[in-house]
């Protein structure tokens, strides 16, 4: 969808532009189940949903890079401008953010394939509650953002931005409380590390569903705000209408 | 209902009885309409003021308001009948050899009226320089088509001024060494390619201030436009460039301001860069992205 909806004279460029679209989305709803398959195999130390997280990325990695081929040949064939050109840099955008929450999901399953092999770690599986917690919620902004794509709806995209302080909140209230553990008993420490790691990737994929946010801001009006001031969105955005 | 028309219809209202809204890009948008976008610039070489051009009847211009910069090039884009190439022929006043055409309104080079009645169009048409869509050399030599134009306005005093000239401008429209050896050979006999750089040639010969070219690769193939739109790059530096195209792709590549003509309005001017990534009109927006034209 671009936000100019009328047909192009040459329909092509419109089943062109519609094929390359469906792909950002289909990616989305995955990386969308990637985030959260990956929270919970690292939260129950869970081999078999590790596993699923293995394969959906091999698929990721695949529509990843039919799109980058429907991209160059949208490009060359078709000289897009004004809007259609900001969404297809948007769609190329985010289906780069996409790929490398595919590549954090990744980090996680990996996670829970060492834990799940450790016998001690049971003892131990508590710490990687917050990872679940924080999974959640970066996932459900992930979904928010790819929805707010999918829709050209800016002020869902705003929203998505100012979410980052709750993102922001989760995380150091996680982060306070490992550092507890280590406190009380040292011997934890690898795993508090690990949990740890597990958040920070976490938040890397929620500061992606921003980023997809923000691509879609550009895509509509045209401007860059990646380094705004977030204050000042709502008042120069919030009045504004869908991109159709 | 045809189904390629273009007018919306709701059923329901069609059954009602009401009349089918007209599709955005067929309606006029009237004299009174002011264009987005900034139409003066600081450094005008031209400016055209409420110009209005009319062929018997017919409404061709309405009520534009254009500068053109020093040294700048700007391009001229909008569907077929806009009536960009009428405008483009006011400015050198080109539509004074059509009976029919009537012009109104102010046009400037310089600050000076061209249209004023004590102005001798001759020595006009050469500061304001053509070059049209066909190449159309004369029937004479390579020498003699760069020659024709300096000789009548006397603008050389001896025949080795005259070849220096001639030199000069071949070199200026990249010619010159591909037709060093063969100045005496008819214009002519060059490529399409060849013979709209010698037509570019001859222009610049009689030492214009702005130069317009209506459609000038259009007849072209694609290495041969290549090596005119570097010129035209080139020539930025010594004169002003009013350009109308039907390829936005080269509308984008060789200006630096784009004006869009619509059903005679100008509706829209402003930096190449920011019309093709984000115009302010929808009509420009939906003409640029393809959706008519």
């Amino acid at each position: 969808m671009a936000a100019n909806d009328k047909p192009h004279t040459f329909s092509r460029f419109d089943g062109d532009l519609g094929e390359f679209r469906q792909l950002v989305l289909d990616m989305g709803q995955l990386a969308c189940e990637q985030t959260l398959l990956g929270a919970r195999a690292v939260n129950n130390c869970d081999t078999g949903l590790a596993h699923e997280v293995r394969s959906n990325f091999r698929h990721v990695r695949d529509i990843d890079m039919d799109l980058l081929e429907s991209n160059v040949r949208l490009l060359a064939i078709h000289h897009p401008v004004a809007s259609d050109l900001r969404f297809m840099m948007m769609f190329s955008r985010t289906a780069y953010d996409l790929e490398r929450i595919n590549r954090e999901a990744l980090k996680l399953a990996d996670l829970a394939e060492l834990h799940a092999e450790s016998k001690t770690t049971r003892q131990y599986c508590e710490l990687f509650d917050d990872v679940m917690t924080m999974g959640a919620a970066a996932g459900d902004l992930l979904a928010r953002s790819m929805k707010a794509v999918a829709e050209g709806n800016i002020d869902a995209g705003i929203e998505v931005i100012n979410a980052q302080e709750h993102i922001e909140r989760i995380s150091q209230g996680a982060l306070r409380r490992l550092a507890t553990y280590i406190m009380q008993d040292p011997r934890t420490i690898q795993w508090v590390i690990d949990a740890t790691s597990a958040l920070k990737g976490l938040e890397r994929i929620a500061d992606h569903a921003v980023s997809i946010a923000m691509n879609l801001i550009f895509a509509c009006s045209g401007k860059d705000i990646r380094h705004a001031n977030v204050l000042n969105l709502n008042d120069e955005f919030l009045k504004s209408p869908t991109c159709t | 209902m045809n189904t390629n028309e273009t007018a919306v219809m709701d059923p329901d209202s069609v059954a009602n009885g009401a009349v089918p809204e007209e599709a955005d890009h067929k309606k006029e948008l009237g004299t009174d309409f002011e264009t987005v976008g900034a139409v003066r610039v600081s450094n005008p070489r031209m400016t055209t003021s409420g110009v209005n051009v009319f062929y018997g009847d017919k409404h061709a211009i309405k009520n534009v308001n254009l500068d053109i910069a020093e040294n700048e090039v700007i391009a001229m884009i909008g569907p077929s009948g806009c009536g960009k190439s009428t405008y483009l022929r006011c400015l050198n006043r080109m539509n004074d050899t059509i009976d029919a055409c009537r012009v109104t309104g102010e046009i400037k080079l310089d600050g000076q009226d061209i249209y004023d009645k004590k102005l001798d169009v001759v020595p006009l048409r050469a500061r304001v320089g053509m070059v049209f869509q066909k190449p159309n050399p004369f029937p004479k030599s390579i020498y003699d088509n760069i020659a024709y134009g300096p000789r009548i306005h006397g603008l050389t005093a001896n025949r080795a001024d005259l070849d220096e000239l001639v030199e000069t401008s071949l070199r200026k429209a990249g010619l010159w060494d591909e037709v060093k050896d063969y100045l005496d050979q008819p214009g002519t006999g060059l490529s399409g390619g060849q013979q709209q750089r010698l037509c570019i040639a001859r222009t610049i010969a009689v030492s214009p201030e702005v130069i317009l070219m209506d459609e000038p690769c259009s007849a072209l193939d694609p290495i041969a436009t290549a090596k005119i739109e570097e010129l035209i790059d080139e020539l930025r530096e010594n004169f002003t460039i009013a350009i109308v195209t039907h390829s936005m792709q080269q509308a984008a590549r060789v200006s630096q301001r784009t004006a869009y003509f619509h059903l005679g309005n100008l509706v829209e001017v402003g930096e190449t860069t920011q019309i093709f990534t984000n115009p302010e009109h929808k009509l420009t927006e939906d003409y640029i992205t393809g959706r008519f034209g």
